[in-house]
């Protein structure tokens, strides 16, 4: 089943001298429980992308489908992660996870012992009364997963969510996010312009051009799960990667 | 010690002043010396201190009431672009209004009680928390917003969970400015017209050319000032120790 899907998605940002097209006739989709990755240049109108699934900017033209249909308000199905961990500095790590329950309604206490029992998944057991800024760059981005996850919405947006942290920590991060993926199972679109992350963690890829954003290559991945670190320097991984970096380079 | 230097230079001054009253020949009452002063400040303090009393009670009540309207006034500015257009500005430009020109009025107006200080109060300190906060609101990360109105937030979720929040540091600085005013302005109230207060003390003693009557008042309104920024300053770090937390 199809979860998401976009169907010749336009979108132009109008500036004080011109029209700056940003998203030129977008399409893909992602199926249920799917780990789908777009890349691209910065710039390119990735997170754009987002925004108009999420509908914080809606599309000039084009069909956005989530769950087959087009919603007035996807809030209540899609929870997303934006590039920057955006924790509020006035709350403990436990009270930003628990942010969207209790958004929704649901009391403090009970959201507090379901985020209690992730803790430890999320690396963040004993950070639970810190403030956000007491932690490091990788445990921050952590807590803003658990937060995305907390939602409890069947799609993720995740936009290039390890893209500040260094390299040794990112790798860390990605095995992570694919356990974590592996235990809750969702279906997960992801932003990033670093390729091997991409091919490491995704069932298919999505190439975009520069500005305007358009898709150049739409590539499969079927290296067997669980990935580990040693696929990468596999074959069938390096033909992926190859792939995919020719196509950005064109 | 931070506040080693201050204290320097504050005994500095004042041994300054003491020597400048004993070298000069102008008459001792035109400038008493710090050591007058301060010889008059025991017998005069339970006076002072009754005075205080009224004086700090119209500050205090002023500067709350100004609070609670400046807060209201700024989340509707925030909630409805329109007054934020329309009134922001009128805000500004009736600073221009010098406060102790219109005070008179209030006394024909509300009498010789408390209510005339209160406003002159409420006048002088709604306008640094009304900017504060409305500048702190604005200020707040437009991502953040973004993201939980996503998560499907309320605009009053989103102000309550993000705009003020965001806004208590500039908030309290506002609070820092406007609670030093509010003593202030409580003077200024009781100067035009009272029957009790340190600014009727102080128009006492100017008229009867008690001066060091004048400066030990003064001495009482500083202290008050000091105490009301010392307070706020503790409810500050109660009320975000996140933010302080950052600074260290």
């Amino acid at each position: 089943m199809k979860k998401i899907q976009l169907v010749e998605v336009c979108k132009k940002y109008q500036t004080k001298e011109d029209t700056l097209p940003v998203l030129e006739g977008i399409s893909l989709s992602v199926d249920s429980n799917q780990f789908v990755c777009i890349v691209g240049p910065s710039g390119c109108g990735k997170s754009t992308i987002f925004n108009t699934i999420t509908g914080l900017v809606k599309q000039d033209s084009g069909r956005i489908l989530i769950n087959g249909q087009e919603q007035a308000d996807s809030s209540s199905m899609i929870s997303y992660m934006p590039q920057k961990d955006l924790l509020l500095p006035w709350r403990r790590v436990i009270d930003n996870v628990i942010l969207p329950l209790k958004l929704a309604g649901v009391s403090r206490s009970e959201a507090v012992q379901e985020a209690m029992e992730l803790m430890d998944v999320f690396g963040l057991k004993g950070f639970e009364e810190r403030y956000p800024s007491e932690l490091s760059g990788g445990m921050r981005q952590r807590a803003a997963l658990m937060r995305t996850i907390l939602a409890k919405k069947d799609i993720l947006l995740l936009d290039e969510p390890f893209g500040a942290l260094d390299a040794i920590t990112r790798f860390k991060m990605q095995s992570w996010l694919l356990q974590v993926w592996n235990q809750f199972k969702r279906t997960i679109l992801f932003i990033t312009h670093d390729v091997e992350e991409a091919v490491y963690l995704s069932d298919k890829i999505y190439v975009l051009s520069e500005r305007p954003g358009r898709i150049k290559l739409e590539q499969e991945v079927n290296l067997p799960r669980p990935r580990n670190s040693d696929m990468i320097t596999g074959s069938d991984f390096v033909k992926i990667k190859k792939k995919v970096l020719k196509a950005i380079e064109t | 010690m931070k506040y080693r230097y201050p204290l320097i230079f504050l005994v500095g001054f004042l041994l300054l002043w003491e020597a400048v009253v004993y070298i000069n020949t102008f008459p001792d009452w035109l400038l008493p010396a710090p050591s007058d002063v301060a010889a008059v400040l025991p017998e005069m303090l339970p006076i002072l201190l009754e005075h205080g009393q009224y004086t700090l009670l119209a500050a205090v009540v002023g500067f709350l009431l100004a609070i609670v309207t400046a807060l209201i006034l700024a989340v509707l500015m925030d909630v409805f672009p329109v007054l934020r257009q329309g009134i922001y500005p009128l805000v500004v430009v009736s600073q221009t209004i010098p406060i102790i020109s219109v005070a008179p009025l209030f006394i024909i107006w509300f009498g010789y009680g408390l209510l005339p200080k209160i406003v002159v109060v409420v006048l002088v300190c709604f306008f640094p928390v009304v900017v504060s906060v409305t500048q702190g609101m604005e200020a707040a990360e437009q991502d953040m917003v973004n993201l939980l109105r996503v998560m499907g937030a309320s605009t009053w979720q989103i102000i309550k969970e993000v705009r003020l929040p965001a806004a208590l540091p500039s908030f309290f600085a506002g609070l820092k400015i406007a609670g030093t005013y509010s003593i202030m302005g409580a003077v200024i109230g009781e100067w035009l017209g009272s029957s009790k207060g340190l600014g009727v003390f102080m128009t006492r003693a100017m008229h009867s050319y008690q001066f060091e009557r004048l400066f030990s008042a003064i001495f009482v309104v500083s202290l008050l000032s000091v105490l009301l920024f010392l307070a706020i300053e503790l409810t500050g770090r109660l009320v975000m120790p996140w933010h302080y937390k950052k600074e260290e």
